[in-house]
């Protein structure tokens, strides 16, 4: 097609799939919480901004650790945030009576997040100059070091969850979990205990979706607003619950919003996403995959 | 008892004597509406301390005295608009019910021309670093824009894109510039006049939009490179700024002639950025911190790192909000009055008045630069390489 010559299609593919990478990874830490406690987790901006600047601006510029050891601080850190979450605010909330309560609430623990981080760190967008901003040539197609560890960790995760929930204790008990709360108490599963540590991985996963979209987003409070935005879209559209299906969803974002505006003014990207996932709503509203959830 | 009283009294209105000899005093409040939270608040910040440091500087030096012998000190009340046009009414409302007789602000076009019927219904003169075009025609009494506009700016990137290409290349054979702009007012206004431009002078153009917030324009470049673009204009902001110097470099666009507006000089956008992203890039630049050939920028720098340090360093916003307060004060001193309407028709008289950011003459679209200076990025820093006065143009200065 004359509309592709002179574009680096292998350029826009990996690009696209490391951004699909990301939506899914959004995708998958809030379906974590959804399948656990039955409630969006519209803070879950918010856990992904504070783990980008307990990174950046703590561990890196404040206190000038190694990269490594930045990262492996920050996800106890944001485990424990999870934890403290979960006790506080999920675990109470998933007991409201009405869940558009339990809504509200996590959209106001977003607001107060939002402000401890201002308040903490100051106003002013920064960057962690030198982490992953080498690339690679290949022929014409320049590999962003930000892009391949995004692909590269998102791979990493996703085995290590299916991993997790298929050979160990606590995976297999956050599965009953996610499908009859009662029925697993009934089992002597320790339900609430359960849903911390679901919630303690899902802000670990925040912290490294804050850590990975420090380098291509740079520090500040409304970094990942519109990644969040279309990790919720790769939810609907893949299969709201399903694993598997936020793969596919982040991916066929990343790769439609990439390709889509080679036909499109470049100002429509994030209507392609948005608009995508209305098409999926009214067509197919249980997505690609349909969750396998009771 | 009665002696002593008396003694007291006598003290009492020796001493009043004394002062009214001396000369009455008083305060003159400067109101700034700027973003003092949110991401655009490295900006706010630099006003405010630029404009503290003029407001130190007048009131160090005695204040501004009237003809009928009062002396006022400045006081300065700040306002946090975010950022944010909707906000703005309200903060400039709230200085001037405050008894702000000169405003300051707010910090981008879009919010400025918002404020137009409000500045009309307050009568208190408005003076900011706005550039789109679109602000002269307003035809606003109140609003000066202390800085060049997008149209001056464009001739003179313009110029410098077919200069840099002729220089390599011997002609402009061959020559098509992307027009990379962001999708608000301050892009698209700019790209028209780029577009008239190039149309004047028989270059080919390519023109295509980006989001302000887009983060990622790696498709939007591939496309322009596909177009068959080989140099570069682009009028954004910040976070798209970061993000088209990260996509050009890596689609392998790293020799190419690149000019941007004067987001590029800005400290907080340097530092979102790697070096090597916009080693040699240009943008027009009304200060720069390693510009050691003006006296008066030298003078402004050292007086900025005598009160601040380095935290922050002294960048763009800094320095024009310095020259705002600085010409408002002149205004005051020519109108010889602190009534708003007697300071705007100072501003409005003003000629020949010398600035770090060049000489201020003003005109009845409510213009007041026109000259700018054009910086090259050199191991992420802005230095000056030239610059380009317009004045004589509209009628001002000696070549006139």
């Amino acid at each position: 097609m004359s509309i592709l010559a002179g574009i680096n299609i292998p350029q826009l593919l990996i690009t696209g799939i490391a951004m699909g990478c990301i939506y899914f990874l959004v995708a998958t830490e809030y379906t974590l919480i959804f399948n656990a406690t039955g409630l969006v987790n519209f803070a879950h901006e918010s856990f992904i901004v504070l783990g980008a600047y307990i990174f950046a601006g703590t561990f890196e510029r404040a206190l000038g650790l190694s990269h490594w050891l930045s990262i492996v601080l920050t996800i106890v850190c944001m485990m424990a945030f999870g934890v403290l979450v979960a006790t506080i605010v999920l675990n109470p909330l998933r007991n409201l009576q009405f869940v558009t309560y339990a809504m509200f609430g996590t959209m106001m623990l977003s607001r107060i997040v939002l402000e401890i981080i201002r308040l903490t760190w100051g106003t002013l967008p920064f960057t962690v100059k030198g982490f992953l901003r080498s690339s690679v040539n290949i022929g014409s197609t320049v590999l962003s070091e930000s892009y391949l560890y995004i692909i590269g960790v998102s791979i990493i995760i996703v085995v290590a969850l299916q991993l997790f929930f298929k050979k160990t204790k606590a995976g297999k008990a956050m599965i009953c979990v996610s499908q009859n709360k009662d029925a697993a108490a009934l089992m002597g599963i320790n339900v609430k205990a359960s849903i911390n540590l679901t919630v303690a991985l899902s802000a670990a996963l925040c912290g490294v979706i804050g850590i990975l979209c420090a380098p291509l987003y740079n520090v500040n409070t409304s970094m990942v607003a519109s990644v969040a935005l279309k990790g919720f879209c790769a939810g609907v559209i893949g299969g709201f619950g399903s694993y598997p299906g936020a793969i596919i969803g982040g991916i066929l974002i990343g790769l439609v919003e990439q390709f889509g505006i080679l036909f499109l003014p470049t100002v429509y990207k994030d209507v392609l996403a948005f608009g995508l996932m209305i098409v999926f709503l009214l067509i197919r509203p249980s997505g690609i995959i349909k969750a396998k959830k009771a | 008892m009665k002696k002593l009283l008396a003694i007291l009294i006598s003290v009492m209105l020796l001493a009043g004597s004394c002062a009214f000899a001396e000369g009455a005093t008083g305060e003159i409040i400067f109101g700034l509406t700027a973003p003092v939270t949110g991401s655009q608040a490295a900006g706010g910040e630099q006003a405010q301390k630029g404009m503290e440091l003029a407001i130190e500087e007048v009131n160090n030096a005695g204040g501004i005295t009237l003809s009928d012998g009062t002396t006022y000190t400045i006081t300065l009340l700040v306002e946090d608009d975010q950022g944010d046009s909707t906000l703005c009414d309200t903060t400039v409302r709230r200085l001037v019910s405050n008894g702000a007789c000169v405003l300051f602000g707010p910090y981008f076009s879009g919010a400025t021309i918002a404020l137009d019927a409000t500045m009309r219904e307050l009568q208190v003169p408005i003076i900011n670093s706005a550039t789109s075009v679109q602000i002269d025609d307003l035809q606003n009494p109140w609003i000066w824009h202390n800085r060049c506009d997008d149209g001056i700016n464009v001739l003179a990137l313009g110029k410098a894109v077919i200069d840099d290409y002729v220089a390599a290349n011997g002609s402009t054979e061959g020559l098509k510039v992307g027009i990379v702009c962001c999708n608000d007012e301050t892009g698209t206004s700019a790209a028209e006049s780029y577009q008239e431009y190039f149309t004047e002078n028989g270059i080919e153009f390519y023109v295509d939009f980006h989001n302000k917030e887009d983060a990622d324009l790696t498709a939007y470049i591939q496309k322009a490179i596909a177009a068959g673009c080989n140099a570069w204009v682009s009028s954004t902001h910040d976070i798209a700024a970061v993000a088209l110097a990260k996509a050009m470099y890596e689609a392998g666009l790293r020799d190419q002639i690149v000019y941007m507006n004067p987001i590029l000089a800005q400290t907080q956008v340097l530092e979102m950025m790697e070096n090597d992203w916009v080693e040699g890039w240009g943008c027009v630049c009304d200060y720069s911190a390693t510009n050691d050939t003006n006296e008066m920028s030298k003078a402004f720098t050292e007086a900025w790192e005598a009160k601040y340090g380095n935290n922050p360093t002294p960048d763009v916003q800094g320095a024009l909000y310095y020259c705002h307060t600085m010409l408002a004060v002149e205004a005051i001193r020519n109108a010889d009055s602190i009534e708003p309407a007697a300071i705007r028709d100072a501003i409005a008289s003003i000629n020949g008045f010398e600035s770090i950011i060049g000489t201020v003459y003003a005109d009845e679209y409510t213009n007041l630069i026109y000259e700018i200076g054009i910086a090259k990025i050199q191991d992420g820093v802005p230095t000056m390489t030239g610059s380009v006065s317009l004045a004589s143009d509209y009628g001002f200065g000696e070549d006139a």
